[in-house]
């Protein structure tokens, strides 16, 4: 009812009601209460349903939500209802290639947390059906993400359906579109930022950049500690160290002001990111994050400042 | 609106204190003879860092990396060390956490042989 009489009232497209939701899941999601999350994916599900414009970007802001390395039941249930909202309106999630893009980027990369209870396993099996119908339909929209496409098409192929995909990749690339040669050409092509930011919650990013710009070098310690108390201190959330280093080699680029003081060096936090995995499986994966682009360097298409 | 102390200002007899500062530590909890409970944590801003002790409820939520805008806070001397409070009608107040430089050093809670002759000699404040 609510609903209906704020669409009816609205004259801006909902403009002011998208910025505000995108405002609150940005800065207060984490303190929201569950009634209030469940408000807030209802409100969701009913602007997408109307087809209100800007809804995908609040879809996508629901997703960044949804934290990497972390099993706990409130993270789960985002992750589960944003899916069942992305594959109810298949339709629409079909209308915007950047969404497609990151709603690939967002769960290939969760596939890897869900596994172990039976309720993982079954939201996993959601996630690959939904991850390999968008990669099969819509090939070259998720090809925009470029290299870290395939590091996280890595991460899954011992997934039957991912190992199919894998085999078409190699063999058979015209299967999946027309214009893909193959797998050389995507890893030659430079992920974009958005892509590496969109796997870090508001709050991680707050950290990481509070760090790499205020923090001086020989003070970090506490820092370290207290992001590693909150973000990577089970055994389930060593896989977010890709994540982390993927943004701080892609995204933090610091200003040569920055670079010239004494403040935290990004391969000091990369040197912590590293040795303090405890999972040589994640520990491997972290260090191939950190050399993705320099195996693949191509002055004319890539920053120095990735590698 | 009064303005902020700064760490490094802050002395024995100081009353109505208003500052920020980051919780780098929380220590164990110990009983008073009167029931209550007090942890002692050692707090900073970019100027240096003190401990402050802390009553019962209070002592259990504050957690190393908050950022806190204590008010109407004092100071006193406790067995030679300067130490911070919360004053009555004052509070503690989470504003934020992790975003703060701080100093470690110096450490305005080190025994201060000062701060104990005077206490011996009945001056302490």
């Amino acid at each position: 009812q609510c609903y209906r009489d704020l669409a009816l009232v609205s004259r801006d497209g909902m403009n002011i009601v998208l910025n505000k939701i995108n405002h609150i899941l940005m800065e207060k999601y984490l303190k929201l209460q569950d009634t209030c999350r469940t408000q807030l994916v209802w409100l969701l599900r009913e602007l997408v349903k109307s087809g209100v414009l800007g809804a995908d970007g609040v879809c996508m802001t629901f997703m960044k939500q949804i934290a990497g390395g972390d099993v706990t039941a409130k993270n789960i249930w985002l992750a589960e209802n944003v899916l069942e909202i992305l594959t109810e309106q298949r339709e629409w999630v079909l209308k915007s290639s950047l969404l497609i893009a990151m709603a690939v980027y967002t769960y290939l990369r969760l596939i890897v947390d869900h596994h172990g209870t039976a309720q993982l396993q079954a939201l996993r099996q959601k996630e690959v059906e939904f991850c390999i119908s968008l990669l099969r339909e819509r090939f070259m929209d998720c090809f925009m993400i470029g290299r870290d496409l395939v590091r996280l098409l890595q991460n899954v192929a011992r997934i039957p359906e991912f190992e199919q995909l894998w085999k078409d990749i190699i063999h058979n690339p015209q299967v999946l579109s027309a214009q893909f040669t193959g797998v050389l050409q995507l890893l030659q092509s430079r992920t974009s930022r958005k892509f590496l930011a969109c796997r870090l919650t508001p709050d991680m990013e707050t950290k990481l950049l509070f760090m790499t710009s205020r923090v001086r070098f020989g003070q970090q310690k506490r820092y370290q500690d207290w992001f590693q108390r909150q973000y990577l201190s089970t055994p389930d959330s060593q896989s977010l160290r890709c994540d982390l280093i993927r943004y701080i080699c892609g995204v933090v680029h610091p200003s040569n002001e920055v670079l010239s003081s004494d403040i935290l060096p990004r391969w000091a936090i990369i040197g912590w990111l590293l040795t303090t995995c405890t999972s040589n499986v994640a520990a491997s994966n972290a260090k191939l994050a950190l050399f993705y682009d320099w195996l693949f360097f191509s002055p004319e298409k890539d920053s120095i400042m990735n590698i | 609106m009064s303005t902020e102390t700064l760490v490094k200002d802050i002395k024995p007899g100081l009353k109505n204190l208003n500052l920020i500062f980051i919780v780098l530590e929380t220590g164990r909890v110990t009983k008073t003879k009167d029931g209550h409970e007090v942890r002692t944590c050692k707090v900073a801003d970019k100027t240096g860092s003190i401990n402050i002790s802390v009553w019962d409820d209070v002592g259990n939520l504050i957690q190393p990396g908050d950022i806190i805008r204590l008010t109407k806070g004092y100071a006193s001397v406790f067995k030679g060390c300067l130490t911070l409070y919360t004053g009555r009608g004052g509070d503690l107040q989470k504003i934020g956490e992790f975003c703060m430089v701080y100093s470690e050093v110096p450490n305005f809670s080190e025994p201060n042989p000062e701060y104990v002759a005077q206490q011996s000699q009945g001056k302490g404040v």
